[in-house]
């Protein structure tokens, strides 16, 4: 199949889950408003270790005004994913040596090693929830409740990527 | 001019952050209930029509619930209209008052969407403007309060939850009849806060807690919950938890509260001099 192509269906995948499977997640007590996870940006951590910095702003903002336009919360999840768009390439020059980028992969597990994507995807994910959250509530009252629905919400959504990562692993056989 | 286009190479993707970033924050600042209708209005009709889809499949899970909650709630009405009868055939009793008339009227309602693990849940009910539903009524189930219609279409309305930062409701306790505000701390989906009541108040573990009236959303009376536990906090007033009557995550049926005589009672409110400062009625 057409990379474009595939890499546009991933992005549809990723927001309908999203918006259709994610959002909808419910759990018992106190649980339930403080793991909310973000799963989608699974896609913006998974594009090609060579994209432009631009190319990426660009899909981080059309990905999360997506996100923004089915879930109701317009500006959030933008200003969130453009957020982590703007850092990716930073985090990634500093956990891949320059001669080991290889411009086509996806820094995933299998690319990167357990421990550095664990490293990856937490920096990221970590800031895009706490940026979605604090803007979703728009206050520092009550910090302490914020941070810790960005930090539980960043673990599962890192523990869900790992699961999609290790169900999708044949697509990337190839590069081990 | 050679050392500026420079400068914006060197920088454009810092630059191009800072442009989309401002554009999100912008659309963040024109996320206001009103805003959201008027921009999204047609989106909300697709996108209300697909949670309608989706909220008609998941409906049937949660059947057998309903269907006892209703048996219930038709038991209670068929015990109120003996009551009436009996009052009305009794020899020289009172009749329906005909000075104040009726009050309050329901419309009955179906959550289409909604959320519960945000801090400021909303949901979508099938009601809209042809139904006579307008933004601020009252929404309620046999249960409790839920949430006060926010915005309308045609077909649908956006009511703000219980479960919301923003939401504020008078409420008192029903056993001494002290008032309070009702609103939510964003942890639990089954708990509230009770905030204001002066601490020199008598409060038990237990009480029950409903809505006292002073608005034109809700009548009197209306359950929100009972008192689970509370404490002092600093200043005169008592904090208490309210642990909630509904179940917000199985919301399915709802009434909205039309308060008939809307329009005079926010005119003699208006009129009130430093009407700002009260406690505003809507809160």
């Amino acid at each position: 199949m057409n990379k474009w192509l595939q890499s546009i269906l991933f992005a549809l995948t990723m927001v309908a889950a999203q918006v259709f499977l994610f959002n909808n997640v419910q759990l018992r007590g106190l649980l339930n408003s403080l793991v909310a996870p973000c799963v989608y940006i699974f896609y913006l951590l998974m594009l090609p270790m060579g994209i432009s910095k631009i190319n990426l702003l660009v899909v981080s903002f059309a990905l999360g005004l997506g996100v923004d336009f089915l879930s109701g919360t317009l500006g959030q999840n933008t200003a969130a994913c453009v957020l982590i768009g703007f850092i990716r390439p930073s985090v990634v020059k500093r956990l891949v040596s320059k001669e080991d980028i290889d411009k086509s992969l996806r820094p995933s597990i299998y690319v990167l090693g357990m421990y550095r994507f664990l490293a990856y995807a937490l920096v990221l994910s970590l800031a895009f929830h706490l940026a979605l959250f604090f803007l979703e509530i728009f206050t520092f009252y009550q910090t302490g409740l914020t941070l810790l629905r960005a930090l539980l919400s960043s673990v599962a959504a890192i523990a869900i990527m790992i699961l999609l990562e290790i169900f999708f692993e044949k697509r990337d056989k190839r590069y081990r | 001019m050679g050392n500026l286009i420079k400068f914006i190479l060197r920088f454009r993707g810092f630059i191009l952050f800072l442009i989309l970033e401002g554009i999100a924050v912008t659309l963040l600042s024109y996320n206001s209930h009103y805003q959201q209708t008027q921009i999204f209005g047609a989106l909300q009709a697709v996108q209300s029509s697909c949670y309608e889809f989706a909220g008609k499949v998941t409906a049937y899970l949660a059947l057998k619930d309903e269907n006892e909650l209703l048996l219930r709630e038709n038991a209670k009405l068929r015990n109120m209209l003996d009551y009436y009868q009996s009052i009305e055939n009794a020899p020289g009793a009172a009749r329906v008052s005909s000075v104040e008339g009726k009050l309050f009227s329901y419309t009955p309602a179906r959550v289409v969407s909604g959320t519960t693990n945000r801090q400021n849940n909303y949901f979508v009910l099938n009601v809209g403007e042809w139904q006579n539903v307008f933004p601020e009524m009252g929404v309620a189930t046999d249960n409790g309060v839920v949430g006060i219609v926010v915005n309308t279409s045609a077909h649908y309305a956006t009511v703000m939850s219980l479960l919301n930062r923003s939401f504020k409701i008078s409420a008192r306790i029903r056993r001494s009849g002290y008032l309070g505000t009702l609103m939510w701390d964003g942890r639990s989906y089954r708990e509230a806060i009770l905030a204001e009541v002066p601490q020199h108040v008598m409060v038990e573990v237990g009480d029950t807690v409903e809505t006292s009236g002073y608005s034109a959303m809700f009548p009197e009376g209306i359950p929100i919950g009972t008192i689970t536990s509370y404490e002092i906090k600093k200043g005169n007033f008592h904090e208490i938890r309210v642990q909630l009557d509904v179940d917000f995550k199985k919301l399915r049926h709802v009434n909205v509260i039309k308060f008939m005589h809307t329009a005079e009672f926010k005119e003699l409110e208006q009129a009130l001099p430093a009407h700002q400062n009260t406690q505003q009625h809507n809160e």
